[in-house]
C-alpha cells in the first residue's frame, strides 16, 4: 500500500520512473496541513484553496531535479513562501532552490542537551517565566491538560494559550540552557 | 519513560507523525482529553502542524473537510488527466494499423478487379 511508504520511498519511486502518481500520493498525504498553512497566512478559505492548488501544480510541474532530503519541510516552506509572496504582492522573492538543502529531520542537539536537566532545574526555570506563560506551561506539560481545559480554567483564548505555551517553552529552553551552562563551568 | 521525560517539554518521543485522520478527529472534537493533549503538543512546535492547526481553527471542521475533499478531488483529476494524455499515442498506433489494413485490402481488391477484367 502506498500509504505505508515513507515520503523518501515515494520520492525515490518518482525519481525512478518519473510517474507523477507518486508525487500525487505525497501531496494527498499533506493536503489538510497545506490547506491549514494557507488558512493561517491568507485568512481566507478561497484564497487558501487557490494557494494549495498552485502549490500542487508547482510540485507536479517543476519539482527540482536535485535530491530533496526532507520533503515535508520542503513542501511546508514552499507553501509558506507562496502565501507570503501573495501577501507581499509579488515583491517577496523566496529562494526556492535553497529549499532543497533542508536537512532531514533529526533530533535537535540543544533539545538532547536539555534532556540532561534535573527536575529541580526545570522547576526553577518554570518559576522564572512570567505568570501567564508559567500558568500555561504548568497546566499543559505538568498537569497534561488539553487546550479546552486550559481555556476553561484560565479564560485565555485558544491563540493566547498557544502563544503562552510556545513562548514559555522557548523561554524555558533559554533559561535551562543557561543553567546547564552555569553548572558545567 | 522516566518521570522527567513525562513532564519535560523537551523530552523524547513527542515527534510522532500527526496523521490526517487524527488531525481531523481533533478538529471535530472527537478525541479524548489525553489524545487532545497529545495532538496539541504540535502546537508548541514551530512548523507545518502548528501553522496548520492554527489556520484551521478559523473554520468549522465541516468547511475544512469540504475544502480538503475538493482539493484532493481536483488533484486526483489532474493526475488522471495527465495519465490519459499519454494514451493517444496507443490509439494513434491502432488507427494507423487499421488504415494500413484497409489500404492493403483496397489495393488487393483493385488488383483482383484488374485481373478479372
Amino acid at each position: 500500500m502506498n500509504s505505508n511508504l515513507s515520503d523518501e520511498e515515494l520520492l525515490r519511486n518518482y525519481r525512478a520512473d518519473g510517474d507523477n502518481q507518486w508525487l500525487g500520493y505525497l501531496l494527498l498525504r499533506y493536503t489538510t496541513l497545506l490547506f491549514g498553512v494557507g488558512m493561517k497566512y491568507l485568512k481566507n478559505k478561497a484564497q487558501a484553496e487557490d494557494a494549495v492548488q498552485q502549490v500542487f501544480m508547482k510540485v507536479l510541474t517543476s519539482i527540482p531535479k536535485e535530491e530533496i532530503h526532507n520533503f515535508k519541510g520542503w513542501l511546508y516552506i514552499l507553501t509558506r513562501n507562496h502565501c507570503l509572496q501573495q501577501l507581499r504582492d509579488k515583491t517577496y522573492n523566496a529562494d526556492e532552490a535553497a529549499l532543497n538543502y533542508l536537512p532531514a529531520t533529526e533530533p535537535d542537539k540543544e533539545d538532547m542537551r536539555l534532556h540532561d536537566h534535573s527536575l529541580q532545574q526545570m522547576e526553577e526555570a518554570i518559576a522564572e517565566l512570567n505568570e501567564q506563560q508559567r500558568k500555561a506551561v504548568v497546566l499543559f506539560y505538568l498537569e497534561k491538560k488539553s487546550y479546552e481545559q486550559i481555556i476553561a480554567q484560565t479564560g485565555y483564548t485558544f491563540m493566547q494559550v498557544k502563544s503562552f505555551i510556545q513562548n514559555g517553552k522557548r523561554n524555558l529552553k533559554t533559561i535551562l540552557l543557561k543553567k546547564l551552562g552555569e553548572r558545567r563551568l | 519513560m522516566s518521570e522527567q521525560d513525562n513532564i519535560s517539554p523537551f523530552g523524547p518521543g513527542r515527534k510522532e507523525k500527526l496523521s490526517e485522520d487524527k488531525l481531523m478527529a481533533y478538529l471535530e472534537g472527537k478525541l479524548t482529553t489525553a489524545e487532545q493533549h497529545d495532538v496539541e503538543q504540535w502546537l508548541a512546535e514551530d512548523g507545518m502542524e502548528s501553522d496548520a492547526m492554527e489556520g484551521l481553527q478559523a473554520l468549522q471542521p465541516e468547511e475544512t473537510k469540504q475544502a480538503v475533499g475538493k482539493l484532493k478531488h481536483g488533484l486526483r483529476k489532474t493526475l488522471v488527466g495527465k495519465k490519459q494524455k499519454r494514451r493517444p499515442l496507443k490509439t494513434d498506433y491502432n488507427t494507423l494499423i487499421a488504415i494500413a489494413v484497409i489500404l492493403f485490402l483496397a489495393v488487393i481488391a483493385w488488383i483482383v478487379i484488374r485481373i478479372a477484367k
